[in-house]
């Protein structure tokens, strides 16, 4: 079994949640009050962070892998795709630069990760609107577009560009969001200051 | 403070905010189209040699060989459609911004149609590209489309049980 069916099996379960609270809402089983609310944001949440958890380990194992020279799945030795017609066995295999730039994203990925752990979780307490909260969303903004230029520089050096600016426009639309969310959290406070 | 100091800063607020709105839904509506124009010119007066451009380093990856030029051809088409319904959404999303329309019902399918349109891309791209060839392509996926359709529809969704929990209280006598 390689890592494929994995992504596959979440995205079926993902869906069969997501389906199955889509037939409670349009079913009307669905409680509507202010505090059944909060508590199917906290239950989403914590699934969420279940996931995001899980995606880690397995992320994180498979770098170990590559480094140590583990099994991944089906493959061993693990491999790493950095492009299209670029698949390194060891880090050895790998330029100085390359590696270095591999890493860098490893990082990236590792630290968005742990935003967004940090996100749900405050998500999970019922803290939905606070700076904390806009500032892990909008850490995620940048971590699309530093993600893109990572990127941008590795398929560059290896003069294999395949990519698609999708991940920016993404990055701005969340930071933008962030912002907005940030003024009406803002507004909402000072409403709250009148006299 | 009293009423007066929180009206206008709450004004200047919203201002900034329509004003940004404003600034990026001409952008998407004017700027992207002369871009694409714009592109499309330069690719043409290259083509007739009337200038030169750099070559890149590598042909495209969609133009290798081990990808069916059929495959290749359907990409490029589902990426113009879900790059059109992105487009058209966007647009709608910074009008209602542009009006003060911020938290509402409208806005909120705008961003969950977002979310759902990044989350398709990410669906088409495993099913053309790591289907037919799955031991390298599906590893060069982007999975920061999944990653973001997921968050974007999340964000929505918050907003907008936030939305209902604070009509709901207002309701409440």
């Amino acid at each position: 079994m390689n890592a494929n069916p994995v992504l596959l099996v979440f995205l079926a379960l993902a869906g069969i949640f997501l389906f199955r609270e889509y037939a409670r809402v349009r079913s009307g089983k669905i409680r509507r009050e202010p505090e059944f609310r909060l508590m199917r944001i906290k239950k989403a949440s914590f699934v969420f962070q279940g996931c995001i958890g899980f995606s880690v380990v397995i992320a994180i194992y498979s770098v170990l892998a590559f480094f140590c020279g583990w099994p991944f799945f089906s493959e061993s030795p693990s491999r790493m795709v950095v492009s299209h017609g670029h698949i390194y066995t060891s880090p050895a295999e790998m330029p100085g630069n390359i590696l270095a730039l591999v890493l860098v994203k490893v990082g990236l990925d590792l630290a968005a990760a742990a935003a967004l752990f940090a996100l749900f979780n405050l998500y999970r307490r019922g803290i939905l609107f606070s700076a904390r909260n806009v500032l892990y969303i909008r850490f995620q903004g940048y971590y699309l577009l530093l993600g893109y230029m990572v990127d941008y520089q590795i398929q560059s050096t290896l003069r294999d560009m395949d990519l698609s600016t999708m991940p920016v426009l993404a990055g701005l639309m969340i930071i933008f969001f962030a912002w907005i969310m940030d003024e009406g959290r803002k507004i909402q406070e000072e409403q709250a200051l009148t006299v | 403070m009293n009423t007066n100091e929180q009206f206008s800063k709450t004004n200047a607020r919203m201002n900034r905010i329509q004003k940004v709105s404003k600034c990026i839904r001409l952008f998407l509506q004017y700027g992207i189209p002369l871009l694409i124009v714009g592109t499309l010119g330069f690719g043409v007066l290259a083509a007739k040699h009337i200038i030169n451009l750099p070559e890149p380093a590598h042909p495209a990856a969609g133009s290798g060989a081990n990808v069916h030029a059929g495959t290749v051809g359907l990409w490029g088409i589902l990426t113009l459609i879900v790059y059109f319904f992105w487009y058209r959404t966007a647009l709608k999303l910074f009008g209602y911004f542009e009006k003060g329309i911020l938290f509402t019902a409208e806005t909120v399918r705008c961003i969950q149609i977002m979310g759902v349109i990044y989350f398709v891309r990410f669906l088409v791209q495993l099913i053309l590209l790591a289907v037919p060839s799955p031991d390298n392509n599906w590893r060069t996926m982007n999975l920061s489309d999944l990653f973001t359709s997921f968050l974007i529809i999340f964000i929505g969704w918050l907003i907008d049980e936030a939305r209902k929990i604070r009509e709901e209280q207002e309701l409440t006598v």
